[in-house]
């Protein structure tokens, strides 16, 4: 009576951890393959983060260019108003102010292409852990077998050497 | 002319995308299902764990048990042991064969017991602990049947060489006793000292076998009529013969002296217990008037005389002669107080050693037969206590109260007297029932004289106790009026 007690607690154990190892195992394997959907959300939303960013620039150095075309143009226009000839100083202010109009164009535009590339790079990275995410999730409900199994396996070896010892076999 | 003023657009496209990134992926990917299968494992190894514990609790009923019964089936191997052990002392080994078998039918009952008790265990595990017990205990009993066997089969043995030692030492063969030591030290039965003890042994009992010898001789020469100085030659002899050294010379001298003076002692016993022997049949005949009348026939009138005292060291046939004659008068029959005397004197005499037996007996039947002063009954009285005397401390205790009693003066010699018969008479049945006390004897004889001289007629007895106004007195003793004398009960 004590023997198919404890031999039923062992086995009734042994049988719930084992189908709790398993289901634990596709458990994780269905989170890692949620995690790779996060992560594939993600990289999209770094993608047209990257695209939303590379728009913004492009219209900051179209304007920048307006803006600068007209400031040269008032230049032009109050010096032509004033009798002085683009010669000599006069043409050197122009000069110079279409030089840092210049420079000021590149510079948004390098900053936009570095905010861009982050984002792609974010973008890159989230991809990547989708990828791994994806591939653990096998991994996980292989784990899960194995957990069952050994489970089932030292529970029925321990079930076993308790029949025995109780059985005075050993 | 001025120009028109123109705009240009500052607010720029948005920079986001206006989608949030996913934060927390872990929490994001939580399910309940997860918490329900670590609740599930968790009853799993609850329900596990709970068939271990009863397993454990099981296998620990298991193992007292199983302790239990491993105790009692060697406690009663050990008791099977102790009975084999007491039949050893009544075994004898006379070779290693019967002790080498001895060790094997040991060991075999002793296997053959613990198979029993294994084949009775209950599981495999107190088996084998039994098998192992078995295998150390038997061992252990081999080992000592065997050495016990053995040092019985050694002591055997020996016992065995020493009695040969010793008995070709006693018969002066020196050479094969020490064969016999040299045997047994050299197979190794027994070492170095045993060895000089049995020389030693063996050199006493052969001085001791020449000293008999020797006795042997001179007592010889003392039995045959020899005088001592033909005794003393043989002695000498054996001195001269370098058989024995001055100091035994010395010490035989002695014991030839002992063994004149014991011949000669022995001498005088055998005929004082001849005479006694005759006092003896003599006795009941003088209290027969034919049989006295039969010896008094054969005897010569004209040299008999009543008044004769013939003592122990004079001629007994006239002795005799002297108390046949007495036994034609008429027996006295008067209780006088010198009767009493003579009669205790004589056989408190012979009580202490101060005379012997036959003196009291010759006393005695002069007191009857010769001078007539004592009666039948104080005779046979006296008889009866030479032969039957008191116990040494009871005797010396009433010895002293009757002399006491004779030396008081207040009365006269017939109170006296009866004051002593009645005291004896006391004494006799406190013997005769066994009640003598085991101390302050003197005290009670004394009160117990008290009691006879004056108190004979106060109705009390002497340790009587009377309650006086709730008090408890004890009678002491009596006083010269005749009142007890008491004292309060302790």
């Amino acid at each position: 009576m004590v023997t198919a007690i404890v031999i039923g607690a062992i086995v009734a154990g042994t049988a719930i951890s084992a189908y709790s190892a398993y289901q634990q195992g596709q458990q994780a394997a269905d989170a890692a393959k949620q995690q790779a959907a996060w992560n594939q959300y993600n990289a999209q939303v770094a993608q047209r983060e990257a695209e939303a960013e590379r728009q913004a620039m492009a219209f900051e150095a179209q304007q920048q260019k307006r803006q600068g075309k007209m400031l040269l143009a008032r230049q032009r226009a109050l010096i032509g108003v004033s009798g002085v000839t683009m010669e000599g100083s006069p043409l050197l202010v122009a000069e110079d102010t279409a030089a840092q109009l210049a420079l000021e164009n590149a510079n948004i535009r390098m900053t936009g292409h570095r905010r861009a590339a982050a984002y792609e790079s974010q973008s890159i990275l989230d991809l990547s852990k989708a990828s791994a995410a994806s591939k653990s999730a096998s991994g996980y409900k292989k784990a899960g077998m194995y957990g069952a199994g050994s489970s089932l396996l030292s529970g029925i070896g321990q079930a076993g050497y308790m029949y025995g010892s109780m059985k005075g076999k050993w | 002319m001025a120009k028109l003023p123109r705009y240009t657009a500052t607010t720029p496209p948005p920079r986001e995308s206006g989608m949030a990134r996913a934060t927390d992926i872990g929490a994001l990917t939580q399910s309940s299902r997860s918490a329900e299968l670590r609740g599930l494992s968790q009853i799993g190894q609850a329900i596990g764990g709970i068939g271990e514990t009863i397993y454990k609790i099981d296998q620990q009923k298991k193992e007292i048990d199983r302790q239990t019964q491993f105790d009692t089936a060697t406690k009663e191997g050990k008791e099977f042991m102790f009975q084999l052990e007491k039949d050893l002392p009544d075994m004898t080994f006379d070779s290693l064969d019967q002790v080498d078998a001895y060790s094997k039918d040991v060991t075999q009952a002793f296997n053959k017991f613990m198979d029993s008790r294994i084949a009775t265990a209950k599981d495999e595990k107190l088996r084998s602990a039994l098998k192992v017990h078995k295998e150390e205990a038997g061992f252990a009993a081999k080992v000592w049947a065997y050495r016990s066997a053995r040092d019985k089969w050694l002591g055997n043995s020996l016992a065995k060489t020493e009695e040969s030692i010793e008995s070709f030492a006693a018969e002066g063969n020196i050479e094969e006793a020490n064969k016999k030591i040299e045997f047994a030290l050299s197979h190794g039965m027994a070492d170095e000292r045993w060895a000089d003890r049995q020389r030693d042994i063996v050199q006493k009992v052969y001085n001791e076998a020449v000293k008999d010898g020797i006795k042997v001789s001179y007592q010889a020469v003392i039995d045959a009529g020899g005088s001592k100085q033909d005794a003393y030659k043989v002695i000498d002899a054996a001195y001269k013969d370098k058989m024995i050294d001055a100091d035994t010379r010395e010490i035989l001298g002695n014991n030839l002296d002992g063994y004149v003076r014991g011949r000669v002692e022995q001498a005088r016993a055998a005929e004082k217990l001849t005479a006694r022997q005759e006092y003896e049949q003599l006795i009941p005949q003088l209290f027969d008037p034919e049989m006295a009348q039969s010896r008094y026939d054969n005897v010569d009138k004209s040299r008999m005389s009543p008044k004769d005292k013939i003592k122990w060291f004079g001629d007994p046939e006239e002795g005799t002669k002297g108390y046949i004659a007495g036994t034609y008068e008429a027996a006295p029959i008067e209780n006088t107080p010198k009767g009493h005397s003579e009669s205790a004197a004589t056989v408190f005499d012979a009580m202490s050693l101060q005379i012997s037996p036959q003196e009291a007996y010759d006393e005695l039947l002069t007191s009857r037969f010769i001078d007539k002063s004592i009666t039948d009954e104080q005779f046979n009285w006296a008889i009866d206590k030479i032969n039957n005397p008191y116990p040494q401390p009871v005797a010396d205790a009433l010895r002293t109260q009757l002399k006491v009693n004779l030396k008081t003066g207040w009365f006269d010699d017939e109170v006296d007297r009866d004051v002593n018969e009645r005291l004896i008479a006391f004494v006799d049945d406190l013997v005769k029932k066994d009640k003598v006390p085991d101390f302050d004897l003197d005290k009670k004889l004394y009160a117990q004289s008290q009691k006879y001289r004056w108190g004979r007629n106060s109705g009390f007895e002497i340790g009587d106790v009377i309650d006086i106004d709730g008090t408890d007195w004890e009678v002491v003793g009596f006083d010269k009026s005749g009142e007890p004398l008491m004292e309060p009960v302790k």
